[in-house]
């Protein structure tokens, strides 16, 4: 005699038994107890005849004739055929063309970037070479230096001299924008 | 002889799979000529119409023919492609533009039936056997057309297209349980809405 209980842990496995999905010892438990219950029995055949009827359905005629082509088509359109290029790509072509040997074997974009290159190199010691001699006065002499060995200085160096000049001429009370004026001010106290 | 039948399949589809990795060409038309009315019947019985299913078969071999580099043979080619079908199915439901949700009982069965409904007996006290098939087929698919794309799915490729449970959760890339559980709904929700036809 099926119970409550039985049915209750016995439906929920109902569609794995009707599809032969159970093993075979679970099958025989459930194929009983189906047997002795009429509520079990009549889920069970419903569950039969639903897979029944969706396997019934007629078979659709399948892709039209011209399907095999359209495909192909879409796949040369869209897998086969050169992507537009984005600006990352171009950058890139551009660079593989410019690094192409020329006729005369000449690779322009290796050589200008050789070239950009060392001029990036050269430039702190070109300005190291070419800086005004102003700039190397060391700042710590307008605090500490006498006026005799400030007006030294200013002797020995040309540059400093005709600044020096200029500044007596004009009397000019505005600073220059350089090291030099505040030695010529601390030459004037 | 299944087994050695399932083998000689999936060798072969290996095969091919290697030469469409090549991008053979033929190895592709090969692949698409073997699989495209399979495909095109579990769309069909999914989306419920021939325009769609042959504008979404296509789109699953575009999606095969892109992603075969990708493609390892931990799954079968044909679990591959219902996977891919399935997702491009799930996508078009979440759009809306493939629902089946409109497919009433009442609605016309095909343009030729158009204004009979299906709900009209037959007065003629002859069974119309043609129409008794064709009336049953399409309370089937509406029925099925009332399931949601998971539990459809599930009940599509184990009754029309013959897979195991197991195959189907490897389809679907879900626990057994899930399809065991998907796969009870369903029937349970297909005999409440084909009672009337069960056991024909």
């Amino acid at each position: 005699m099926a119970t409550m209980n039985d049915c209750k842990q016995i439906q929920p496995q109902l569609a794995e038994y009707v599809d032969g999905e159970l093993s075979e010892e679970r099958a025989g438990q459930v194929k009983t107890h189906v047997r002795s219950c009429a509520v079990c029995q009549s889920i069970a055949d419903d569950f039969a005849s639903t897979a029944r009827l969706v396997s019934s359905l007629p078979v659709p005629k399948g892709p039209s004739a011209s399907f095999e082509a359209m495909l192909a088509r879409r796949i040369a359109d869209e897998c086969l055929a050169p992507k537009p290029l984005s600006p990352l790509d171009k950058l890139r072509l551009w660079w593989d063309e410019k690094s192409m040997p020329s006729a005369s074997g000449f690779r322009a974009a290796p050589a200008f970037a050789g070239a950009f290159a060392v001029l990036v190199a050269l430039l702190p010691a070109g300005y190291l070479l070419t800086r005004p001699d102003s700039a190397k006065v060391p700042t710590d002499l307008f605090a500490s230096a006498s006026p005799d060995a400030a007006a030294n200085l200013v002797a020995s160096d040309p540059m400093l001299t005709e600044l020096w000049n200029e500044h007596t001429a004009f009397s000019s009370a505005q600073p220059l924008g350089d090291p030099a004026t505040a030695l010529v001010g601390s030459l004037e106290n | 002889m299944v087994a050695l039948w399932n083998f000689a399949v999936t060798h072969t589809d290996n095969a091919l799979i290697v030469r469409c990795q090549k991008a053979d060409i033929a190895a592709f038309n090969e692949i698409v000529s073997r699989y495209k009315d399979k495909i095109y019947r579990y769309v069909y019985r999914m989306t419920g119409s021939a325009e769609d299913a042959e504008d979404l078969t296509q789109e699953v071999f575009v999606r095969m023919y892109t992603n075969i580099a990708g493609f390892r043979a931990e799954a079968s080619l044909s679990t591959w492609l219902f996977r891919i079908a399935g997702n491009l199915c799930t996508d078009s439901f979440r759009k809306n533009k493939y629902a089946r949700g409109n497919l009433s009982l009442d609605a016309p069965m095909d343009e030729s039936e158009e204004g009979a409904s299906r709900d009209v007996p037959d007065m003629s006290g002859e069974p119309d056997r043609l129409f008794g098939r064709k009336e049953l087929a399409h309370q089937i698919e509406a029925a099925l057309a009332k399931l949601p794309p998971k539990l459809r799915s599930a009940v599509i490729l184990h009754d029309v297209e013959g897979l195991a449970y197991d195959e189907i959760a490897q389809t679907e890339r879900v626990p057994l349980g899930t399809i065991k559980s998907r796969i009870f709904n369903a029937r349970a929700t297909l005999r409440e809405h084909l009672k009337d036809y069960l056991g024909k």
